[in-house]
């Protein structure tokens, strides 16, 4: 059988996660690409094909343009050490907890815009920025209460902060669908590796949603506000409201009566008191967004602000998802919590400089422009792969609005083993991290959603766009790589009589295997 | 204790919803069924019985009657896109449902919905392929499916009993349907045909023993408490639910009624005057259709409160009631 990992290397310029240039494998991996060797690909094909129908059986799937799709799962993980992890997981809730006081901050004393950090311009022109979100969740509760963070790591494999996603960011559900997928496909390893659980997730979210109920509610109603079946993310938002056990409503299921939010139930009308809602800020109060907005409920902000009702996440977060923003985001880290920041940004242009727009306008070809308030990948331009019409374009775009854009170095995604075909190659990966917030607790989900670039060279991860995705494997710090060995199951062949009569064989078999490589 | 578990809380929405999978999923079993039934008997048939069956489904269905061939009427109540009670529209109805209850419904019974409909959508898009029989047959299993499925999976709690009123008030219209289209069949011959369509053709023998004719079939239908879908069971069933419900439902302005109707539909059939069933029969068709009509306000008004003008004019419902 041939040899899935034969031939197999680092594509040289970007940062490969398995193998280094010298063709060194991590040590970490040794025992993945044994048994995905053991198993041949086509077998590992097979089982990932299986997974792939019960996604679909189970409509674990996106709408795109009608049609309802899954999104594919590589069934080789991603592989993350705990030392490392723990880094990260310190650097995300550094940053997470920056941005909140900056929130809090900017929506009622505005400090940071008096002592000059932030330009106030910057702030108030934001598209995002929002003057009804004053005095709002100013009860004790949190304004990031769920938090989606994009990672990359660049080519010396440092992980980089690529975006912050703190108004609805989503992927959660393939996360831990994609665990339990990978149970079934490579239950091998799981004997193997001791990998940091996701489970926790939905109980976490609840417990944090909970906690930020207004606190003379003795038992508080949660609810997911949902934009509807026909939202592409509706199948998260199902899944999660089964997870936590709470009613997934629809803004024409809710109306507010005197400062107060009810749901109409079967019992008659219920008070809400905490709204976990997956409707963008625009569309959630006709009374005070986009009045034609048929999803949302009329008075819900002013139920908010009278603190009858929580909704999380905060509205107005999305000032700080705005992608100049982000370009302060260490400076707020050290302002906010005199702290250096532990996860770095990418290199960033700030196109109102002068200086800095001169040298972007002269190198546009080797950057990525990006306008600073959109999300899911919507109007990036890849300076190396743009045509020159597309160049010209931005740049005209960028000069006559330069707050509107900024301009990254083109950072080398990752790369980790991906079945194309009959073998394995690089393909590049994105991070998306998951952190929950309440009042006195930050948690972060141990890994998070890979998503991989399935095009050859491609860079563009975004499910929409011909992305696919991976278990991300956090390794407990009690994993040890010597401890662990595959146990390989006695194969039975009903032509060999005479071996599968011979039960003391097996199980001898059996007995030592298990203790190989176990006894310290 | 700010985290002491709530009771169970039904949207009004999620509970109208589950209703409609009940009766959609039940309407899709009941036309295959039909079209099962007379396919089958369609061989060594004049045109001229053709012709008649192919009016009688129709009525049943609740089609304008037209001038059609069985096979053209067998693959519109199939496939079509538009009429309420093709196999693929109920299916395709009864998945938007489910999706919409889909925090409510459990995982098994969406899977096996899920992959009906879209196997549905994949396959059978022009026609029944290589045999009808088989497709109605699939129906049918995939139909019985679901509800096995339902009943073993689901607590029996609000969710459970939208779906079985729904279910149970489909079939109770089905019933209701087929005696009236039969009633007015000049020839009167085909009650084995009727039962047949109903699934009740073994039913009767086991429960009746005596050859079919038009008097016992009738008294069958309407009465026999042993056969689940008759009319007096499937009324007294959908009695029982309400009761459930309500004991669910705590809040007492809320808490289901049986409209009178329906519990003197109950009363009626239990104790007939002696040999008046099949005279009778359209008069007791009509109290059927009475407590059907009392049954869908009780529920449109008091569970599946119906929002404020303002917000129904934005909903997209597709339901029909026929």
């Amino acid at each position: 059988m041939e040899n899935p990992f034969e031939n197999y290397k680092s594509k040289g310029e970007s940062f490969d996660e398995m193998i280094d240039d010298q063709g060194v494998h991590d040590g970490n991996w040794q025992l993945l690409t044994k048994a995905v060797e053991a198993m041949g690909i086509d077998e590992l094909k097979r089982r990932t094909l299986e997974c792939e129908e019960s996604f679909k059986a189970r409509g674990i799937t996106f709408s795109l343009g009608g049609q309802e799709r899954t999104f594919p799962l590589d069934p080789i993980p991603r592989i993350v050490t705990s030392t490392e992890w723990e880094t990260v997981e310190a650097g995300l809730i550094q940053r997470v907890r920056a941005v909140e006081m900056f929130l809090d901050d900017i929506y009622s004393q505005g400090e940071v815009l008096k002592d000059k950090i932030v330009p106030r311009r910057l702030v108030v022109g934001s598209s995002q920025f929002a003057r009804r979100a004053f005095g709002i969740n100013n009860f004790g509760q949190v304004r990031i209460t769920v938090a989606g963070l994009d990672l990359i790591r660049d080519e010396k494999g440092a992980l980089t902060v690529l975006e912050d996603n703190l108004r609805t960011p989503s992927g959660i559900s393939y996360v831990l669908e994609n665990r339990r997928a990978m149970a079934r496909i490579l239950p091998e390893l799981f004997e193997s590796y001791e990998i940091e659980p996701v489970v926790d997730y939905p109980s976490k979210l609840l417990s944090a949603l909970l906690a930020q109920a207004p606190h003379h509610v003795a038992n508080p109603m949660v609810v997911l506000l949902t934009p509807g079946v026909y939202n592409s993310a509706y199948f998260e938002h199902s899944f999660l409201a089964r997870q936590m056990g709470i009613p997934l409503v629809e803004g024409r299921d809710l109306f507010c009566r005197a400062n107060n939010v009810y749901v109409r139930t079967t019992e008659g009308d219920l008070k809400v008191d905490v709204i976990y809602r997956r409707i963008d800020d625009d569309y959630l109060d006709p009374v005070q967004y986009k009045g034609d907005s048929v999803l949302g409920v009329p008075g819900l902000i002013n139920a908010a602000r009278a603190n009858n009702v929580v909704i999380a996440n905060a509205v107005g977060n999305g000032v700080a998802d705005d992608k100049l923003l982000y370009t302060y985001v260490p400076e707020l880290i050290e302002y906010y919590l005199d702290q250096k920041p532990i996860l770095p940004n990418v290199e960033t242009y700030r196109l109102e400089d002068r200086d800095m727009r001169e040298y972007v306008l002269k190198n546009i070809d080797r950057l990525v422009l990006k306008p600073v308030d959109a999300s899911g990948g919507k109007g990036i331009v890849i300076g190396p792969t743009a045509s020159d019409e597309e160049l010209a374009h931005v740049a005209k775009e960028l000069v006559a609005n330069p707050r509107g854009w900024i301009a990254q170095r083109v950072v080398k995604f990752s790369t980790i083993p991906t079945v194309v075909g009959s073998k394995l190659a690089p393909r590049h990966v994105d991070l998306r991290p998951f952190i929950v917030s309440s009042p006195g607790e930050r948690w972060v989900l141990p890994g998070g959603l890979t998503r991989v670039a399935l095009p050859e060279g491609s860079m563009v991860v975004n499910s929409s766009q011909g992305g696919g995705s991976k278990d991300t494997w956090v390794l407990s710090s009690r994993h040890s790589a010597k401890k662990i060995s595959i146990r390989q199951t006695p194969q039975l062949r009903v032509e060999d009589t005479q071996s599968t009569l011979d039960f003391a064989e097996i199980l001898e078999s059996f007995s030592s295997e298990q203790f190989t490589g176990s006894d310290e | 204790m700010k985290y002491s578990q709530r009771s169970q809380t039904m949207l009004s929405r999620t509970a109208e919803s589950l209703f409609w999978l009940g009766r959609y999923l039940e309407r899709a079993e009941a036309t295959a069924r039909v079209l099962d039934v007379h396919l089958h008997d369609l061989i060594g048939t004049t045109s001229m019985h053709q012709l008649r069956w192919a009016n009688e489904i129709q009525a049943l269905v609740g089609m304008d009657i037209s001038e059609t061939t069985f096979d053209e009427l067998a693959t519109i109540l199939s496939l079509s896109k538009n009429h309420p009670s093709s196999i693929s529209m109920c299916y395709e109805l009864a998945w938007q449902n489910a999706k919409s209850a889909r925090d409510t419904v459990s995982l098994e019974l969406w899977e096996s919905i899920n992959v009906t409909y879209s196997r549905l959508r994949r396959t059978f898009v022009t026609d029944l392929g290589h045999s009808p029989h088989a497709f109605f047959a699939w129906i049918k299993d995939r139909s019985a499916m679901a509800r096995g499925i339902s009943d073993t999976t689901m607590n029996r709690d609000q969710a459970w009993f939208f779906l079985h009123i729904g279910r149970s008030l489909e079939q109770l219209d089905g019933t209701a349907r087929l005696l009236r289209v039969k009633l007015v069949d000049p020839d009167g011959e085909d009650w084995v045909v009727a039962l047949r369509c109903l699934g009740g053709h073994e039913a009767y023998i086991r429960a009746v023993q005596r050859p079919v004719d038009k008097a016992k079939a009738i008294e069958f239908l309407l009465t026999d408490t042993s056969f689940p879908k008759s009319i007096l069971f499937l009324a007294e069933s959908i009695t029982d639910s309400l009761g459930e419900l309500s004991r669910h439902i705590v809040d007492p302005p809320h808490k289901p009624t049986v409209p009178p109707s329906l519990a003197r539909l109950v009363a009626n059939l239990r104790y007939p005057r002696i040999n008046e069933l099949a005279d009778q029969a359209d008069s007791y068709l009509a109290e059927v259709e009475e407590a059907l009509i009392d049954l869908g306000q009780t529920l449109d008004s008091s569970l599946f409160a119906p929002a404020p003008e303002s917000i129904t004019s934005h909903t997209q419902r597709l339901e029909v009631w026929i």
